[in-house]
């Protein structure tokens, strides 16, 4: 496939062995308006007990790709290309009842709204015991201890008092945790978290970040957090990928806020107000995200990317560039690195940084 | 509220708010009996001047959006006034409530939610003329262009209804509403929370620029940091109905001496990983303000409380010019 990542450090070890491999995965909606490509054929690695980053605005395909993985697309949409292997398996291939054991047991997703995603008629206690009964087959009254000893591992003040409260009772932040207390109480292998904090207030969201990372830690869970924060994802993850209209446009270790590469990370970034660095005016990407129905074969960022006006590239509104290895860690998607029949990359990547290519 | 809190006026003083108080009764069974009150604002001052914009940051339920809604008279106060150019709003009359009303204009957090979805946005943009009789069909329709021009929209948007529009669109709909009576304060309730983080600094901008262009004076709310250090000249900081600390904008953020300000510094994560900071992670909830604690409202989860702290509330002092804590570290 024209678009497919090629690390190339893991083609001599196959051994990397990733826990989730997504490859050229599509997921369409068929609307009565036409078709609306939300997921446009995405490549993803995650390794284990690694904190994954998927970053982009709303609208990206980000929540989309998640709900592809555990195979919960809502009607009218559908995977329409692409295979999903968890743990060397083919997921796409499972019967649905297979895909159910799947689910919870060993693929864990929480949502941006925790209260929404609790029962408001069942204690929360009765609700993390729930899953127990219902995967582990454990009695009524070990599900219920054991629920009491995960509401207690995610740091919930008397974890037996308030096993008794309903959604209602609590805040926001103790529901998040209690939605994690969920995912985790099959001790999943892949915990897929869609803005965990978006909702939540800054210090609680501090906290339970602090407390996604040392889960993750101690029971080597990978995790891909979905977010629209950048610094949620810096502050956090080891790897990430920045999605643009259905596509990743940038894959890389955490680092590479040092060095961004594609003109719409380097956007976004330079977007955000940084505390402690105060401009007049801050950069701004012109323009909207564009609409994902009948998305023309071309760079997707070309109409708002002034990179392409800069170094008055014509090729962005022709062919759509690959996602291609620039660096070892690092893929970007951008004709500014690389080359096509008539076209010369104009910038060079070396190790000491970009490089302007000289034109004889 | 101890003297030392009163704030300094001076002929610049645009906005004045002194004690200001909105208490929310709680009701409950069938006779609708009160059972207590949400202190949403309890007892805040400060000064707004001509030109200059303040930012209010703080949590959900910290009351920043009552204050703000209370200022303008959109609620009713509980206690206490505000004055704008010297005059209390809250003693207005209607009729002169509502020719006041042209000084003072909001923008709302959920651009959709507060534009009407059956009415073409020209209309919305120019109802406020209308209302206050202002020009006639003709001019009104030229007042109209500029507006659209001013928020970077196009004319041949006028016709069109919100739903075709995305929210960074909306959020300028709702700003060139808002500009449309020229108002000489606005009220920003959170402009770009609901927004993309590309499209947040194109507002973020447009609000500035049009500061500029018209000598707004805003009051800036929100609950980002670096929305609000970025637009905003003083900030003022918000816990439970109190203002904690309340400083010139490079001074709160180079010095903050409230040990919220500083926890609530802390927790914004930043896209530069270098600047991996000491992280004050805050232990607990924000408490219900329907039962705020005893004495300083942030003792529980303050990581410096010491022994006045549970007992007697500090109040807002001057430390050094124009930097206000309440903070008995401070004593």
């Amino acid at each position: 496939m024209a678009s497919s990542i090629t690390i190339p450090q893991d083609k001599p070890e196959k051994a990397v062995n990733h826990l989730l491999d997504v490859q050229g995965l599509k997921t369409y909606f068929f609307t009565d308006e036409g078709i609306v490509k939300a997921v446009d054929g995405l490549d993803l690695k995650v390794r284990r007990g690694e904190i994954f980053g998927l970053v982009g605005e709303s609208g990206c395909g980000k929540t989309v790709t998640a709900l592809s993985i555990l195979r919960l697309i809502p009607k009218p949409g559908r995977i329409v290309e692409g295979e999903i292997f968890f743990d060397n398996q083919a997921i796409l291939k499972l019967s649905d009842r297979e895909m159910r054991q799947l689910r919870g047991n060993r693929i864990s997703m929480i949502f941006q709204e925790p209260l929404m995603s609790l029962n408001p008629v069942f204690t929360i206690g009765s609700q993390v015991a729930e899953v127990l009964q219902l995967h582990q087959g454990l009695d009524k009254e070990t599900a219920w201890e054991q629920a009491i000893n995960l509401l207690d591992q995610v740091e919930i003040p008397d974890p037996s008092d308030k096993a008794r409260s309903y959604p209602h009772e609590i805040s926001g932040g103790q529901a998040q945790r209690v939605m994690i207390a969920t995912a985790l109480a099959l001790d999943p292998q892949l915990l897929i978290t869609d803005e965990p904090t978006t909702a939540l207030d800054v210090t609680i969201q501090a906290q339970i970040l602090d407390l996604i990372r040392e889960l993750s830690r101690d029971r080597n869970t990978s995790v891909i957090l979905i977010t629209h924060d950048l610094g949620v994802v810096a502050e956090m993850c080891h790897r990430v990928a920045v999605m643009y209209a259905g596509r990743i446009v940038e894959e890389a270790d955490v680092g590479f806020f040092d060095r961004p590469m594609h003109p719409y990370t380097q956007g976004l970034i330079a977007s955000i107000p940084i505390p402690g660095e105060v401009k007049n005016r801050l950069p701004t990407i012109q323009g909207n995200v564009p609409d994902l129905m009948g998305m023309p074969d071309q760079c997707r960022f070309a109409e708002r990317c002034e990179a392409r006006t800069d170094y008055n590239l014509n090729i962005c509104t022709e062919i759509e560039p690959d996602l291609r290895q620039i660096h070892p860690n690092h893929a970007v998607r951008c004709w500014l690195f690389q080359s096509h029949e008539d076209h010369q990359a104009p910038l060079i990547v070396t190790e000491a940084g970009v490089i302007k290519r000289v034109v004889s | 509220m101890s003297q030392s809190s009163e704030p300094p006026i001076n002929e610049k003083t645009l906005i004045e708010v002194k004690n200001l108080k909105k208490y929310f009764p709680v009701k409950s069974g069938i006779l609708q009996r009160i059972r207590g009150w949400v202190k949403a604002v309890d007892d805040v001052s400060f000064v707004i001047e001509e030109g200059e914009t303040l930012g209010l940051v703080g949590e959900s339920g910290c009351g920043k959006t009552t204050l703000g809604r209370t200022m303008l008279r959109l609620v009713e106060s509980t206690a206490g006034k505000v004055f704008f150019r010297g005059l209390n709003i809250f003693e207005l009359s209607p009729q002169e409530l509502k020719s006041m009303r042209r000084n003072l204009q909001i923008i709302f957090q959920d651009p959709y939610s507060s534009l009407d979805p059956s009415l073409a946005i020209g209309e919305q943009i120019t109802e406020g003329l209308r209302i206050h009789s202002i020009g006639d069909r003709e001019e009104r329709r030229e007042v109209l262009k500029e507006l659209l021009h001013h928020v970077g929209l196009e004319d041949y948007h006028a016709k069109r209804y919100p739903h075709e529009f995305s929210g960074g669109q909306r959020q300028r709909i709702g700003i060139a509403r808002a500009l449309a009576l020229r108002p000489v304060f606005i009220v920003c309730d959170e402009p770009v929370s609901a927004l993309d983080v590309s499209i947040q600094a194109q507002i973020l901008n447009l609000l500035k620029d049009l500061q500029r262009d018209f000598n707004l004076t805003y009051l800036f709310i929100a609950h980002n940091m670096g929305a609000i250090e970025h637009i905003s000249d003083r900030v003022a900081v918000m816990y439970l109905g109190k203002i904690v600390e309340l400083a010139p904008r490079d001074q709160l953020f180079k010095n903050p001496f409230h040990p919220y300000t500083q926890a609530l510094m802390s927790a914004i994560p930043s896209a530069d990983h270098h600047r991996h900071k000491q992280r004050i992670i805050l232990a607990g909830d924000v408490p219900s303000p329907l039962d705020p604690p005893s004495g300083c409202r942030f003792h529980p989860r303050c990581p410096a409380a010491f022994k006045p702290c549970p007992i007697e509330e500090p109040p807002l002092k001057e430390i050094s010019p124009g930097h206000w804590v309440a903070c008995w570290l401070m004593e």
